[in-house]
C-alpha cells in the first residue's frame, strides 16, 4: 500500500535546499527541483559529527624573530609564519667525536662517550654526559657528573639530576634551578631555586625564589627575595 | 634587661600579637609566639613563630617554625621550617631545613649534619680517582 502524504516527512536537499516529501523509510531519492540525488537516511539522521582532537602541539619560538609556532610532536622542521626562517625541531644525539654546529628546537644530548668539539650550539633541551668544547645555548640543560663541559654555557634552566655533581668556574647565572644532586657554586637566578631533598648545595644562592627541601644540605650565603627595584 | 621564662616543660605555651617583651625568653616545651620580641630566644623546646611575629635577636632552639620577621640568627639542634612570606634576615644553622616559596632571606646557612665536603672537583682540579689496590707482595 502506498504511504499516504500524512506518512511522509520533508527532507531539504542537500544540494539545492529544497523542501520535498518522502517516507520516512526511503533510502533515497532525487531532488525534484535540482535533480540531485540523495540518501534520504542521511538527511534525517545526520551522522554524528566527528569532533577532531586536538592533538598534542609543541611550542616552539623561533630562532630570528622569536614568533611562537605551534607544530605536531613528531615534526623534523618547521618554518617560521613571520620570517619564514627554518626551524629545525630534530633531537641529536651525540655519541662520538663530533665537530659541528648544531641549532634545533629538539633535544641536544651528548652521551658519555660523546664528545662535541668547535661547536655552537642552540639548543631546546641539552643533556650532558660526555665532553662538550664550545659554545652551548640551551632553554634547559641537564648536567651530569661524567660531563666535561670547556668554553661556555647559556642556559634559562639549570637540572643537576640526584647522583650527579657539578662545580664551574664563574658563577652560574640562569632563570631558574632544579638541584638533586651536587651543586658547588655559586648561582643567581633570576626565578627560583629548587634545592631537593637529595641535592647538595655549597655555594652563594642569589634568587626571587628558594624552595628546601627537608635532607638537603646548605651551605653558603643566600640572598632571596624579590629583586630589589633599581633606582630611577 | 630582663629574663622570661615559661614554667613546667612538656607544655604547650602562647603569646599572643599583643604581647611585647624586651628581654631574653626561655621556655620548655613548646611555644606559639606572635608578639613582638627584642631579646634572645633560649629553648630546648619547639618554637612557632606566627605571622605578626617579629624577632629581634638570636633564636637557639631544638626546633623552629618561621613566620613573621625575624632579625637575628637561628640556630637549631634539630630543624628549621621557614614558611612563605617570612622575612628572615641573618644566619641559620640546623640539621635539617625547610624553605617554602616566597621567603625573604638573606643570610648564611650551615645545614650540613654530617659535614660532608664537595665531591666535585675545582675547574682544573683533576678529578679524584680511587687508586688501585696494590697487588699482593711476593
Amino acid at each position: 500500500m502506498p504511504a499516504s502524504k500524512q506518512d511522509k516527512v520533508l527532507v531539504a536537499c542537500p544540494h539545492c535546499g529544497h523542501q520535498q516529501a518522502e517516507p520516512p523509510t526511503a533510502f533515497s531519492t532525487v531532488c525534484k527541483k535540482c535533480r540531485g540525488h540523495f540518501h534520504v537516511q542521511e538527511v534525517l539522521k545526520p551522522a554524528a559529527k566527528v569532533v577532531e582532537k586536538p592533538r598534542d602541539a609543541r611550542r616552539v619560538t623561533c630562532f630570528d624573530c622569536g614568533t611562537e609556532l605551534e607544530v605536531p610532536p613528531s615534526a623534523e622542521s618547521t618554518m617560521c609564519k613571520r620570517c619564514g626562517r627554518y626551524v629545525d625541531l630534530k633531537d641529536y644525539k651525540i655519541t662520538s667525536a663530533v665537530s659541528k654546529n648544531f641549532k634545533t628546537k629538539g633535544a641536544f644530548v651528548v652521551e658519555a662517550k660523546g664528545y662535541v668539539f668547535n661547536t655552537e650550539a642552540f639548543v631546546s633541551d641539552a643533556v650532558i654526559k660526555g665532553r662538550f668544547l664550545g659554545k652551548l645555548v640551551a632553554d634547559s640543560l641537564t648536567i651530569y657528573s661524567t660531563a666535561e663541559i670547556k668554553g661556555s654555557f647559556k642556559t634559562a634552566r639549570l637540572i643537576i639530576p640526584v647522583a650527579n655533581h657539578f662545580r664551574w668556574a664563574e658563577s652560574i647565572q640562569v632563570v631558574s634551578a632544579e638541584i638533586a644532586g651536587e651543586l658547588a657554586n655559586n648561582l643567581q637566578a633570576e626565578q627560583s631555586v629548587v634545592v631537593k631533598s637529595t641535592a647538595r648545595l655549597f655555594g652563594d644562592i642569589e634568587a626571587s625564589n628558594l624552595v628546601v627541601q627537608e635532607g638537603a644540605v646548605v651551605v653558603g650565603t643566600m640572598r632571596i627575595g624579590p629583586p630589589k627595584p633599581a633606582k630611577a | 634587661m630582663d629574663n622570661m621564662s615559661t614554667a613546667t616543660s612538656g607544655s604547650k605555651n602562647v603569646l599572643n600579637s599583643d604581647v611585647e617583651i624586651k628581654g631574653n625568653l626561655k621556655f620548655a616545651g613548646e611555644l606559639t609566639f606572635d608578639g613582638k620580641l627584642e631579646g634572645e630566644i633560649n629553648t630546648e623546646g619547639v618554637l612557632n613563630l606566627g605571622d605578626s611575629a617579629v624577632i629581634t635577636g638570636n633564636i637557639n632552639v631544638q626546633s623552629v617554625i618561621v613566620r613573621g620577621k625575624v632579625n637575628g640568627n637561628i640556630n637549631a639542634k634539630e630543624k628549621i621550617e621557614i614558611k612563605s612570606k617570612a622575612e628572615l634576615f641573618g644566619d641559620i644553622r640546623a640539621t635539617k631545613l625547610i624553605v617554602e616559596e616566597g621567603v625573604t632571606f638573606v643570610g648564611r646557612t650551615e645545614v650540613n649534619p654530617n659535614k660532608v665536603t664537595p665531591t666535585a672537583p675545582r675547574p682544573g682540579e683533576a678529578p679524584k680517582i680511587p687508586e688501585a689496590p696494590k697487588p699482593p707482595g711476593r
